[in-house]
């Protein structure tokens, strides 16, 4: 009887692993390759949360993507960790916001996902 | 039918033939001729006409026989070879696999196979010009200044769909200015959608439903986990529990008041102090 006691106390006892009707897990790997999209990186960037400590530790965070184990669940794997890579360097954090960039990353990334049939 | 028995016929029917004619002559020669003479001429002609079919009939066989015999030949040394080469091949296949350890991964190609088939949807169009892309960079510059206006995930609900409207009728404005070049039109548009998530997607996801969650002032932190679910269910089942026995517990103290009640009046009856009893 000490479990529902503990969880009756509302939010003391919530459940980490659960947010809004979604998995810990499932909302990491929305984000992640959700970052692929160089359009979501830009907008992070005028929101400043590349200014934030946590933010960029938690991005060092979801590197785990990189195991096989996890990496098995992205559906756009390529671009994804390519991102993730890059948002490692402080400079492309800073230069994240600037539209040039967001279009080169948006020609080089289409590019590079095509370049296997022009050949 | 050899060749020598078949000379051997021929050389009977040769000499009938001979010795019929020979007699005829005799027979011609002494004048009295003998239609008896005739007729065996005739008879040994018969004769000598069929040896003739015959051997022409042996020859043909005699030369099915060895082209029979030449195929039978070839095919035997074709199977030879074919033996030889597959005897060789098992001996080279032998020699590789014992050089090569078998590999022991934790990924099997079982895995590797569906997981290609799970990214196929999103890697790699179907249909690619190469030469469009040079093109489009160009037409992409003025659409940025609109798009990077919050496109992605927008605080509010309503700009997001000023801006969806502002896309779509930037891509009606760049079909009308370059009508000729439609077909370029079809990687552009399928540009974003290509090798990541396209901002549609991300907010019909589990992050969007929280991103609206919070717009409508809902805390997501307080939707539960189904495990929670269970829990509140469970504690909710045993309340109402709890309530429906209490209440049966009032109707039966109600009830037993009222028969306290009725005693009380007959015991009262009993119970009044009566002098003369």
């Amino acid at each position: 009887m000490a479990e529902p006691q503990a969880k009756a106390n509302g939010l003391k006892g919530r459940d980490v692993e659960w947010y809004g009707g979604a998995s810990r897990f499932e909302l990491e790997l929305e984000f992640a390759q959700a970052l692929s999209n160089p359009l979501y990186v830009q907008y992070l960037a005028t929101q400043k949360y590349f200014e934030d400590e946590n933010f960029i530790r938690y991005l060092d965070y979801l590197q785990y993507f990189r195991e096989p184990r996890y990496l098995k669940f992205l559906q756009y794997p390529g671009p994804t960790l390519r991102m993730l890579e890059l948002l490692q360097q402080e400079q492309f954090r800073k230069d994240a916001i600037s539209p040039a960039l967001t279009q080169a990353l948006l020609e080089n990334g289409f590019e590079a996902a095509t370049a296997g049939l022009s050949k | 039918m050899s060749d020598q028995s078949m000379l051997a016929c021929f050389q009977t029917s040769y000499q009938r033939m001979e010795q019929a004619l020979q007699r005829l002559t005799d027979s011609i020669a002494a004048y009295n001729p003998s239609t008896a003479a005739g007729d065996e001429l005739i008879a040994a002609d018969d004769e000598l006409n069929e040896n003739l079919e015959l051997l022409v009939k042996h020859q043909r066989q005699v030369r099915r026989i060895e082209s029979l015999k030449r195929e039978a030949e070839d095919n035997d040394a074709t199977l030879r070879s074919s033996i030889q080469q597959v005897a060789n091949l098992r001996k080279e296949i032998n020699a590789i696999s014992s050089t090569n350890p078998p590999s022991e991964r934790e990924t099997t190609v079982d895995e590797i196979l569906s997981f290609a088939r799970f990214i196929s949807p999103t890697t790699v169009p179907p249909t690619f010009r190469k030469q469009d892309v040079a093109l489009k960079s160009v037409k992409r510059e003025p659409s940025d200044a609109q798009i990077t206006n919050g496109i992605a995930t927008p605080p509010s609900g309503a700009q997001d769909e000023e801006d969806a409207q502002a896309i779509r009728s930037e891509n009606a404005g760049t079909r009308a200015l370059k009508p000729e070049q439609a077909a370029w039109l079809d990687p552009l548009a399928g540009l974003p959608f290509e090798p990541w998530p396209s901002v549609d997607k991300i907010q019909a996801g589990a992050l969007g439903d929280i991103q609206r969650m919070v717009e409508a002032g809902k805390d997501p932190a307080s939707v539960l986990s189904p495990e929670e679910k269970i829990e509140a269910d469970k504690r909710r089942a045993e309340e109402e529990e709890k309530e429906r026995l209490e209440e049966l517990e009032r109707e039966k103290r109600r009830a037993s008041m009222f028969d306290v009640g009725r005693r009380r009046t007959t015991f009262d009856q009993s119970d009044v102090f009566d002098p003369d009893a």
